[in-house]
């Protein structure tokens, strides 16, 4: 099955053991000693721009803990029309399924940031979370986070306009580059909100007048957060508290009850 | 469960799960200028109140009764602690989370790219399936709320819908008169949704007057199941 990409991205360095897991929150938020018991079942991988993780309805592999790189879970339907319904950045899992009890996605995994990824494989991760473990308790937390966020994506995508979801959804990965500057065409942002590539060209035309953002040749800068903000949904905030509350709540996952 | 009855508000501590027997319980997303949108529906084939056991205070969604019937409810704490014991009730609870996650992606774009009749058949036939009946009780409004359109839109599609004969519907109930001809017309959404519940809840009934979620709970241990009763709320 040479369609995945994890099986065509070169099985990168093999972390050293004395490296911390700063890149992805769950990893980091594992106790030092539970940390370097996973080691050995992880490598590091660089995920590339465009890479389809998974496709809908195949075998999950390999699940991903991104640092750097950022994955969009699409949903299609069976004319090939699509929307994004979750992105997956170093606060999460690719491939929460594994976890639940799933063998296959129903839906696409498109990276959408290049960047690096701690790599396990699904069998290696059905036994790593054996029921109470560490590790199981920070990816329930992850999950009923994630849930949260699919649900919103349903609503946002019935009831927001092009241009706020726009906005959001560059809000959203400005905050994943962390430098306000990312590498995406209009095409792929139009696959992610359901739209056609005009209606994303015209929206992004107007935040662009409005000096909201720069777009050249596929290099998107946002210029001016907080009058972005302004144009976005309430989802962008929506999801980044989600996200907020996650990690202020990782400690007391962790902590037995 | 009583129909219209508010199971769970946003963003409020949820003091019990639900296990649906007859009842069908719709989850909604309602956004900040008060529209909403249907995440899922759950019926005797699952649990309202995920977040629960998966650790949460309280959750985004609002879950509403749109199928009045019974239902089991078990309190919060019995339910964590139920839980974290491990064993088929847990596992049965993943998997189910992860159906829900699957119907709730499949109703994005759903929502997005299929028409309001594509949808009104697709949220008819996930319904047949978690009643007993032939019949729902359903208003033209609670559909508009769940599918996120105007009543006008539900209405036009529902008077498609009966014209074709396939539903006939008064003073809200609904029969569905041609259930392989609404799933002609249905979008390819049902399907995908169906198939994933019968892949991983493959004991699901159909139709059953009893909750195989709650049932792998029953079955896991009964000495900690004291605060389990059936739920029954006059309307």
């Amino acid at each position: 099955m040479p369609s995945t990409g994890p099986r065509s991205t070169r099985p990168a360095r093999r972390v050293p053991a004395a490296a911390v897991p700063l890149g992805n929150a769950i990893l980091a938020a594992l106790l030092a000693t539970e940390y370097k018991r996973l080691l050995p079942r992880l490598e590091h991988v660089t995920l590339k721009r465009g890479e389809i993780v998974y496709r809908a309805d195949q075998e999950i592999e390999a699940v991903y803990f991104p640092e750097q790189a950022v994955v969009a879970m699409v949903d299609t339907t069976h004319d090939g029309r699509t929307v994004e319904v979750g992105v997956i950045g170093r606060e999460g899992i690719v491939g929460i399924n594994i976890f639940l009890g799933g063998v296959v996605t129903p839906d696409k995994a498109i990276v959408q940031l290049q960047g690096g990824a701690m790599r396990m494989k699904a069998k290696d991760l059905r036994k790593e979370v054996r029921f109470g473990s560490p590790l199981q308790r920070l990816l329930l937390g992850y999950t009923r986070t994630f849930l949260a966020v699919i649900s919103q994506s349903v609503a946002c995508s019935e009831h927001h306009s092009v241009d706020q979801r726009l906005a959001r959804w560059l809000l959203t990965m400005s905050d994943y580059a962390g430098s306000g500057e990312f590498l995406m065409v209009h095409e792929s942002i139009a696959a992610m909100l359901g739209v056609r590539r005009v209606s994303v060209t015209e929206a992004a035309s107007r935040l662009q007048a409005a000096a909201l953002i720069s777009y050249r040749r596929g290099r998107i800068s946002v210029l001016d957060q907080p009058g972005l903000e302004k144009r976005s949904c309430e989802c962008y905030r929506f999801i980044r508290r989600q996200y907020e509350g996650l990690r202020a709540e990782l400690p007391r996952l962790l902590s037995r009850k | 469960m009583p129909l219209g009855w508010a199971v769970c508000e946003s963003g409020e501590a949820q003091g019990h799960a639900f296990f649906p027997t007859t009842s069908i319980v719709s989850s909604l997303y309602v956004t900040e200028d008060g529209s909403s949108a249907e995440i899922a529906v759950a019926g005797n084939e699952g649990v309202v109140g995920v977040a629960v056991f998966m650790g949460g205070e309280s959750t985004p969604s609002r879950a509403v009764v749109y199928s009045a019937g019974h239902g089991y409810r078990l309190g919060s704490s019995v339910l964590k602690a139920e839980f974290s014991e491990g064993g088929s009730l847990q596992q049965r609870l993943l998997r189910y989370t992860q159906a829900l996650m699957t119907q709730t992606a499949q109703t994005a774009v759903c929502n997005r790219h299929h028409s309001v009749e594509q949808q009104l058949c697709r949220l008819l036939l996930l319904s047949l399936d978690r009643s007993a009946a032939d019949e729902l009780t359903l208003s033209h409004e609670l559909i508009a709320g769940m599918l996120g359109v105007r009543r006008e839109g539900v209405t036009e599609a529902a008077g498609k819908l009966r014209k074709a004969g396939l539903i006939r519907y008064s003073r809200g109930r609904m029969r569905v008169l041609d259930r392989p001809r609404l799933e002609a017309r249905a979008c390819e959404c049902y399907a995908v949704v169906k198939a994933e519940y019968e892949r991983l809840l493959p004991e699901a009934p159909r139709p059953a007057p009893r909750n195989s979620s709650y049932r792998s709970l029953a079955s896991a241990r009964t000495s900690r199941l004291d605060g389990l009763r059936a739920f029954d709320r006059a309307a």
